[in-house]
C-alpha cells in the first residue's frame, strides 16, 4: 500500500513544483494580469475592457519596478554610507505605501485573490446585518493582502494568512460603521463610510490616547491650520519633501567630505533622485489603479444592486477626507517630528522616505475625534509614532521577503519598510507580530467587542468617534430602532429610550 | 470653443482621482464638450498646479478651500459611489460652458 501512496505524493509534488516554476519564471507582471483578467470576467467585465485593464496592471508593475530600481540604486547605497560615516544605523528604508500596495497585490501566494474573498465576506456580513457598509473601494483591499502576505511570509500557512487578511477586513467594516456618523457630519459625505486599512486602526488607537491628552493642558491650545498650510505653502508638496530628505541623507552620507566638490554632486543627485521617486512612484501606481477601475465598477454594481432597498453606507477611500485643512496641516507638522524620533528612539531601524507623504491617511479619521484641533492631532500622532517605529522595524524583514515574492528587485540591498501604511500600524502590530492563532483571537475579541458595544450603546459609541449628540441620536433612530434588514439585531438590550439615559450619563 | 482642461484632485492623486478621470474621459465627450487634458493632483499640489493657469475647472473628491482658487471647484463622490453621476456631469458641463 505504501508504494503507490509515495508515488502519488511524488506525482502531486512534482506537479506543484512545475506549477511553481512556471509561476516563478512568468513573474508578477505577467501572472497578475492573467489573474485579474479571470477575476474581471467572473464579475462580468466586458472582455476587451478586461484585457485592457489587465495589460495596464502588468505595465503598472513594470513601472513600479523601474522606480524601485532607481530608488535602490541611488538611495540605498547612500543610506549605507550614512551608517558608516555617522554611525546612525537605520537599515530599514521606507519605500512608502505605493510600493507596499504593489507588493501586497503581487505576493504570489495570496495577493489579488483577496479581492473575491473579501467581496464574498462583505456581502454575507451585509446580508446578515453584521455591517451597514458595502466596501466598494477594491483598490484598498491591498491592506488585507498586505497583512495576509506578511503572515504568509512568517507562517507559510495559507489558511492563517487568509484568516488574518479577512480579520483586518472585518475590523475596517466595523470601524467604518462606527465612524460613519462622525465622518458624514465633519466632511459632509452623506451615505459614505470609510473602511480604510490605514486610517481606521490609527484612529481607533488614537481614541484612548486622545482621551489622556485632553486631560493635560495641551488639550486647551488652539492653532490655525490655514495659517500653517499657507506658511508651508508649496513647500508642503511631496517633491519638496522628497528633495529635502534626499539632501539630508546625502549630506549625512558625505558629512566627512563636505568641502569636496564631488560630494556635492552626489548630494544634489540624491536630492533630485528622491524627489523623482516621490513624484513618479504614485504615477506608476496610478497606472495600476487605472487598470483596476473597470473591475472596481463591476464589483460596485455587483454589490450594491443586490441590496437596493436596504439602508447602506458605501465604503470609500479615506483619500476623500484628506483635503481637510487640519489633515494637511497636521501632516506637515509631524514630518520633522518623525525624522527626529527615528534618530533618537533606541533600537529603531526605520529610515524615513516616501511614507513621509502618507501622514494624511494617518490623521484622516482623527479629525472628528479631536474636532480638527491640530495640536491634539499632532500630540496624539507623536505618541502613536513610538509603536509605529518599532512595529515597522520589526516587520521589515517580512516585508522585504514579501517584496521578493512579488517579484520586486531590491538588488539585495538591505531591508525595506513602509512605516505609515501599513507596516507600523497597530493592526499590523497585533496581526503580524503576534503568532497567528493568538493574534486572530486577540483581533476577533477587539472587533466583536466594538461590534457589541455599537449595538448596546450606539449613541455613546458614535459620540466617542466624534459625532455630535444630535447626529448620534439621529443615526440611532435611523439605524438602531425597529427591525433591521438582516438576521442580527440592530440593538442589544433596552430599546431607544435608553439613548436619553446614555446622553445624560455621558459626562 | 477651445478645449477645456480639468484638474482632478484627491488625497493621493492615485486612487479616487483615477476613478473620476476615467469616468470623465468616458462620459464628457458624449455631452459634446471639447476636453483637452484631464490631469490628476494631490490636494496639497492643487494650488501650485492651478496657479499655472492651464486649468478651467477642478473636480475634487475631497474638501478643498474654494477661496484659494480662481476657477470653479466641484466636490463630488458620485463617481465612486455610482449615485448621482448624471447630476454631477450636468454641473460639470455647465461650469465648462461659461
Amino acid at each position: 500500500m505504501a508504494v503507490p501512496e509515495v508515488l502519488l505524493q511524488s506525482g502531486v509534488s512534482s506537479l506543484l513544483n512545475s506549477i511553481n516554476s512556471v509561476i516563478q519564471s512568468l513573474g508578477v507582471s505577467v501572472l497578475l494580469p492573467i489573474i485579474i483578467f479571470l477575476i474581471a470576467l467572473a464579475f462580468r467585465v466586458d472582455v476587451l475592457k478586461a484585457a485592457r485593464s489587465s495589460i495596464l496592471i502588468g505595465i503598472g508593475f513594470i513601472g513600479i519596478n523601474l522606480v524601485i530600481g532607481l530608488f535602490s540604486e541611488n538611495i540605498s547605497p547612500l543610506a549605507q554610507q550614512m551608517v558608516e560615516v555617522t554611525g546612525i544605523t537605520l537599515p530599514a528604508v521606507d519605500v512608502g505605501w505605493p510600493a507596499a500596495a504593489a507588493i501586497a497585490f503581487g505576493i504570489a501566494e495570496l495577493g489579488v485573490w483577496m479581492i473575491p474573498l473579501f467581496v464574498v465576506m462583505n456581502l454575507v456580513l451585509f446580508a446578515i446585518g453584521f455591517t451597514y457598509t458595502l466596501n466598494v473601494d477594491i483598490w484598498n483591499y491591498w491592506h488585507f493582502a498586505f497583512i495576509g502576505g506578511l503572515v504568509y511570509m512568517s507562517t507559510n500557512n495559507w489558511l492563517y494568512s487568509v484568516a488574518v487578511g479577512l480579520t483586518l477586513g472585518l475590523f475596517v467594516l466595523v470601524a467604518a460603521d462606527w465612524t460613519q456618523p462622525a465622518v458624514e457630519e465633519t466632511f459632509d459625505t452623506p451615505g459614505i463610510s470609510i473602511p480604510h486599512g490605514t486610517s481606521a486602526p490609527y484612529a481607533v488607537a488614537a481614541i484612548p490616547i486622545h482621551w489622556a491628552v485632553d486631560k493635560t493642558p495641551l488639550g486647551n491650545i488652539e492653532a490655525d491650520p490655514d495659517a500653517i498650510q499657507d506658511r508651508f505653502g508649496i513647500l508642503g508638496e511631496p517633491i519638496f519633501v522628497g528633495l529635502a530628505i534626499g539632501l539630508v541623507i546625502g549630506i549625512a552620507a558625505y558629512s566627512n567630505a563636505l568641502f569636496v566638490a564631488e560630494s556635492w554632486y552626489a548630494i544634489l543627485t540624491a536630492g533630485i533622485s528622491f524627489a523623482a521617486v516621490m513624484h513618479i512612484l504614485p504615477m506608476m501606481v496610478g497606472i495600476l489603479m487605472e487598470g483596476l477601475t473597470p473591475l472596481s465598477e463591476s464589483i460596485r454594481n455587483y454589490m450594491t444592486s443586490r441590496f437596493e432597498d436596504r439602508d447602506m453606507a458605501i465604503g470609500l477611500d479615506s483619500a476623500i477626507l484628506i483635503g481637510h485643512e487640519s489633515v494637511i496641516a497636521s501632516s506637515l507638522l509631524i514630518v520633522p517630528i518623525a525624522i527626529v524620533m527615528s534618530i533618537i528612539l533606541p533600537g529603531n531601524d526605520v529610515l524615513w522616505g516616501i511614507d513621509l507623504a502618507t501622514f494624511p491617511f494617518f490623521f484622516a479619521l482623527m479629525v472628528p475625534i479631536m474636532n480638527g484641533n491640530i495640536v491634539k492631532m499632532v500630540v496624539t500622532g507623536t505618541i502613536l509614532l513610538i509603536p509605529l517605529h518599532y512595529i515597522s522595524s520589526a516587520v521589515a524583514p517580512l516585508l522585504t521577503q514579501a517584496a521578493g515574492s512579488a517579484g520586486f528587485d531590491l538588488g539585495g540591498r538591505g531591508l525595506i519598510t513602509s512605516p505609515v501604511a501599513d507596516a507600523g500600524s497597530p493592526a499590523t502590530g497585533i496581526l503580524a507580530l503576534i503568532p497567528a492563532p493568538v493574534a486572530l483571537a486577540v483581533a476577533l475579541v477587539i472587533v466583536l467587542g466594538i461590534w457589541v458595544a455599537l449595538r448596546m450603546w450606539p449613541q455613546r459609541m458614535y459620540m466617542v468617534a466624534g459625532a455630535s449628540e444630535e447626529k448620534a441620536r439621529e443615526t440611532v433612530e435611523r439605524r438602531h430602532t425597529g427591525k433591521g434588514g438582516g438576521l442580527l439585531p440592530n440593538k442589544i438590550g433596552s430599546s431607544v429610550d435608553a439613548t436619553g439615559a446614555e446622553g445624560r450619563s455621558d459626562d | 470653443m477651445t478645449a477645456k482642461n480639468i484638474l482632478v484632485v484627491c488625497g493621493t492623486s492615485v486612487a479616487t482621482s483615477t476613478v473620476v478621470k476615467e469616468a470623465l474621459k468616458e462620459k464628457l465627450p458624449a455631452r459634446g464638450l471639447d476636453i483637452g487634458t484631464i490631469a490628476k493632483a494631490k490636494a496639497t499640489e492643487a494650488p501650485g498646479k492651478v496657479s499655472s493657469g492651464n486649468f478651467d475647472l477642478i473636480v475634487t473628491t475631497t474638501q478643498l478651500n474654494q477661496d484659494k482658487f480662481d476657477i470653479p471647484v466641484i466636490h463630488t463622490t458620485a463617481f465612486m459611489t455610482g449615485i448621482g453621476q448624471d447630476e454631477v456631469l450636468d454641473d460639470i458641463a455647465a461650469a465648462l460652458e461659461d
